[in-house]
């Protein structure tokens, strides 16, 4: 199996919660490594960017609306990437089936989602689908710096600047 | 009192995957995470860090230790947190912590004692300064 990297998005019901702990827990059964971890203010662009692909469901909105935090009172999502062999697949099965009544009742999906009445499925938890997505993924909330192994090429990027001078 | 502090996953901590564990009695105890990041320090940031206690002869040791691999530094908020934390953590000498404690259950020494936690107000302001900047912490 490949060594492959992976984007784990503990969403803001998760926070509010106080799940992190137990959805780390389950997830270091998958004896992956931890290489970025951070807590983030998930702003519109990057929740719409992040979603891309659903743009056109008809649940688009409420998706954006959740991991902003709109629903839970509770603006944050902690995002995390696993990097180890079959990071991918062993972390979709450890956090289960998308509809939290559809999963495995010991996954994270089926011991602590649900869907509310208006027909949302708060999961707890996103992973990457596949290793396009992670990657693309991983870029979107990751900054290279922020990950402490060397997990994808980097380059120098040149940041130009201006500033006041005396004329 | 609603305050902040530190806390540092160290890399003991992290290497033996007790991250989630950590966090686990960290929220158990009520405590809310603010924010969070994982940080691999170069020897120079350890000692940044550590600055006050330059010169005791535990410093180059504990400072190789720091950079030896990656942290996960969490700001957490809650009442007493300072104090409240402290008592979770334990004493920094894993022997001396009390029974139930983070560092009784998995430290090795007190060198590899698995997480930090700053030790008063001042030092809490100074140490969350240090690793994040006002982005980072989101309010809500």
């Amino acid at each position: 199996m490949a060594i492959v990297q992976t984007l784990v998005l503990i969403k803001p019901d998760g926070l509010r919660k106080s799940l992190t702990g137990n959805i780390l827990t389950r997830l270091s059964e998958a004896e992956l490594e931890i290489v970025g971890a951070k807590v983030v203010q998930v702003s519109q662009a990057l929740a719409e960017e992040h979603y891309e692909a659903l743009r056109d469901k008809p649940f688009f909105g409420e998706l954006i609306d959740y991991i902003r935090g709109e629903l839970h009172e509770c603006k944050k999502v902690l995002a995390l990437v696993y990097h180890g062999e079959d990071a991918i697949g062993k972390v979709r099965q450890i956090c289960g089936a998308t509809n939290p009544e559809a999963a495995d009742p010991r996954s994270i999906r089926g011991a602590y989602g649900r869907i509310t009445t208006s027909g949302v499925f708060e999961n707890v938890v996103h992973s990457s689908a596949n290793p396009e997505e992670s990657e693309r993924e991983i870029k979107l909330w990751f900054s290279p710096e922020e990950i402490v192994s060397p997990i994808f090429p980097v380059k120098d990027a040149q940041i130009s600047s201006t500033r006041l001078a005396w004329a | 009192m609603n305050e902040r502090t530190l806390s540092i996953i160290k890399p003991d901590g992290v290497q033996r995957g007790l991250v989630g564990e950590i966090l686990r009695r960290l929220e158990q105890a009520g405590f809310k995470l603010m924010g969070m990041k994982m940080v691999w320090m170069s020897k120079n940031l350890a000692e940044a860090f550590y600055q006050v206690h330059q010169g005791k002869p535990f410093f180059d040791g504990l400072t190789d230790f720091m950079s030896s691999g990656p942290c996960v530094a969490v700001v957490l908020e809650g009442d007493d947190v300072i104090a409240e934390y402290r008592k979770i953590m334990g004493a920094t000498d894993p022997a001396q912590a009390e029974k139930g404690t983070i560092r009784q259950t998995f430290a090795t020494d007190g060198r590899k004692n698995v997480v930090h936690g700053s030790d008063s107000k001042e030092s809490a302001r100074w140490e969350i300064d240090f690793f994040f900047n006002r982005l980072e912490l989101p309010e809500q």
